[in-house]
């Protein structure tokens, strides 16, 4: 059963702009937050 | 169309398919062919991938179902970056450890060559008839609307693909897809300009804007745990999760496209890209279609937007019908372009009484300009029941047909094509590359040279051409392409990607187990979908829950005793 999914910890070491992956997927999901407020403000804001 | 809009779209489209050929002129690599080279960065990945996804049915459906139905349809993709950050933990480490061309080569790896072959088949079948639906769709309204032969439209859609995938592979793939997707995008945006230009005088975007709002088309999130409506919230993070999961993670026209390149932080970066970008892009490519839904407040637009069909439907015996629509409709829409006009009167006093008696003067005659299409559409079946009574495809291009000046029409059907072309370029590539590594190579010829493979796998690439462009030519789906690919899709996906949710996470389900899961998960799939009304979204989930329970039940009981016997 090796190829369960593993932490990919060398990869996780250098990772460009965030430093590690836990960052960037954090700032995926910031990101999806963010959206969804704004669509959110824009349905409410003009109906 | 004028002769600067065919040179604007021959050369965008013959300069994209000859750079895919240069680019990989010199190339005569298996590995490349088949996985890319390392010139495939994280940014072309992304575009790649976003290139796949975004059909011309996206370019020609999404506007007029906002024009339709408002921005609700965002919410479908709710679900989408949680499931690229999904792919990107779970499956591209292991794809890339095990260096996989192929999703399916996994599935060998972890059960056996049978549940390889399986997942591999069911592909095959799905992604080969979609090949010709993506083909088919856009050809048949621009054939339609241009007066063109259909079947030349199919031909000249087909083939530059078939030419620059075959001759070049992933690499050209990748590299074409980037320029397209340029093009889309560069295109997209003159005609959300043209559109604004086009608003009448004094008339502003925010003014636009706030029209739209008061009449129902901005709703683009709704929390309610309504099961009746189709796109809520919740439905959309939820119902997408599974889709863009399965898509994503196992259909291996993705998967090959974030594997170009070799590098496991590309891959990531090419998927990331898209779990920020995706919504932005299908917000923007809705608010173009309200935009246009705007632009006929103040311009009278047809009663019914795909005319080829309103024609035919005139030359019957519901030619009276028809005439006295059109003069119940002319009369509603005067009244409703004199309400919007108030309507922007009173939001410019900001006095809410006001705005609230406008609004209301507003929405009574668009809900019996509602009605008269939708008795219009009624005798047109009765004209002709073959006649499509949808039209919200052909709404934005009769808008650009029709209002935008010339050179940016070619951009824009150019634009239609290079959407066709990078989707069914992903399409083609997988499917030869899945024939060739998953059948071909261990079930025909298994010791063969490289430069063998080479030509076997751009003979069968060059073969799925042919068949989607085959399935095109004969195809007569007139109604519903969108929701053909959908529901195809959903048809298929959900037993893929249970088979690697057990493969990925029940570590003592093996291949018989999950083999005969999936069997009955795709078997009762088809029963329901030929016996049963049940929305086509829900395939996915019952697909993959049945696949998962099924194959530990089995393992735990009639397998279980066989391998102890």
């Amino acid at each position: 059963m090796n190829d369960m999914p593993k932490p990919d910890s060398q990869s996780e070491t250098r990772v460009p702009l965030f430093g590690t992956w836990r960052r960037a997927y954090l700032a995926v999901v910031a990101a999806f937050v963010v959206e969804v407020a704004f669509f959110y403000f824009v349905s409410r804001y003009f109906s | 169309m004028s002769g600067i809009d065919y040179a604007v779209l021959i050369g965008t489209l013959l300069v994209i398919a000859l750079y895919g050929w240069w680019k990989t002129r010199a190339d005569h690599d298996l590995g490349h062919y088949l996985q890319g080279d390392s010139s495939i960065r994280w940014g072309t990945i992304g575009l790649s991938v976003m290139a796949t996804q975004a059909s011309a049915i996206t370019f020609l459906s999404t506007p007029g179902q906002a024009y339709e139905s408002g921005m609700g349809f965002l919410q479908n993709y709710f679900g989408l970056p949680f499931a690229l950050i999904v792919v990107c933990l779970v499956f591209i480490p292991i794809y890339h450890r095990l260096k996989v061309v192929t999703a399916y080569e996994y599935l060998g790896q972890r059960f056996d060559q049978k549940t390889r072959l399986l997942g591999a088949f069911l592909f095959l079948l799905q992604r080969g008839l979609a090949a010709g639906i993506t083909i088919y769709a856009p050809a048949i309204i621009l054939s339609a609307l241009l007066g063109w032969n259909l079947r030349l439209t199919i031909l000249l859609a087909g083939l530059f693909v078939v030419i620059y995938t075959t001759t070049g592979g992933t690499t050209a793939v990748s590299h074409t897809q980037k320029w397209q997707m340029a093009v889309i995008l560069a295109g997209m945006g003159v005609a959300f300009g043209m559109i604004l230009y086009r608003l009448p005088d004094g008339f502003s975007f925010l003014q636009a804007v706030s029209v739209a709002g008061k009449m129902g088309k901005l709703e683009a999130v709704d929390f309610s745990f309504d099961f009746q409506t189709r796109y809520t919230f919740w439905s959309g993070l939820l119902g997408g999760f599974f889709l863009a999961l399965s898509y994503f993670g196992t259909d291996q026209s993705q998967v090959q496209r974030y594997l170009a390149g070799g590098s496991i932080v590309g891959s990531r970066f090419g998927l990331l890209f898209n779990a920020v970008l995706k919504l932005p892009m299908q917000f923007f490519i809705l608010l173009t279609g309200v935009m246009v839904f705007i632009f006929f407040q103040f311009e009278k637009p047809p009663i019914f937007f795909n005319q080829p069909a309103y024609e035919r439907a005139t030359q019957s015996a519901q030619a009276p019908r028809l005439a006295s629509l059109q003069t119940r409709y002319d009369q509603a829409f005067a009244q409703k372009q004199t309400a919007v006009r108030s309507l922007t009167t009173a939001l410019a006093s900001h006095s809410e009484p006001a705005i609230e008696s406008a609004t209301s003067a507003v929405l009574r005659p668009q809900k019996e300009i509602e009605a008269i299409r939708g008795e219009v559409k009624e005798a047109l079946k009765a004209a002709d029941p073959k006649i499509p009574t949808g039209d919200a495809d052909y709404v934005f291009i009769s808008f650009v047909l029709n209002y935008l000046p010339h050179g940016v029409i070619g951009l824009l059907i150019a634009v239609i094509f290079c959407a066709a072309m990078s989707s069914s370029a992903s399409e083609l590539n997988a499917l030869g590359s899945t024939t060739v590594v998953d059948f071909y190579r261990p079930l025909l010829h298994p010791n063969a040279s490289d430069d063998h493979y080479l030509l076997v796998s751009k003979l069968l690439t060059a073969a799925w051409g042919g068949v989607a462009i085959s399935f095109a030519l004969f195809a007569n789906l007139l109604e519903n392409l969108i929701q053909a690919i959908n529901i195809l899709g959903s048809i298929f996906y959900g037993s893929i990607l249970g088979i690697f949710l057990v493969a990925f996470f029940l570590r003592f389900v093996r291949g018989s187990a999950v083999f005969v899961a999936a069997l009955t998960s795709q078997a009762l799939v088809l029963f329901l979908f030929y016996t049963t009304k049940i929305g086509y979204l829900w395939y996915n989930v019952l697909g993959c829950v049945v696949v998962l329970s099924l194959s530990a039940l089995l393992e735990k009981t009639i397998f279980r005793a066989r391998s102890l016997a």
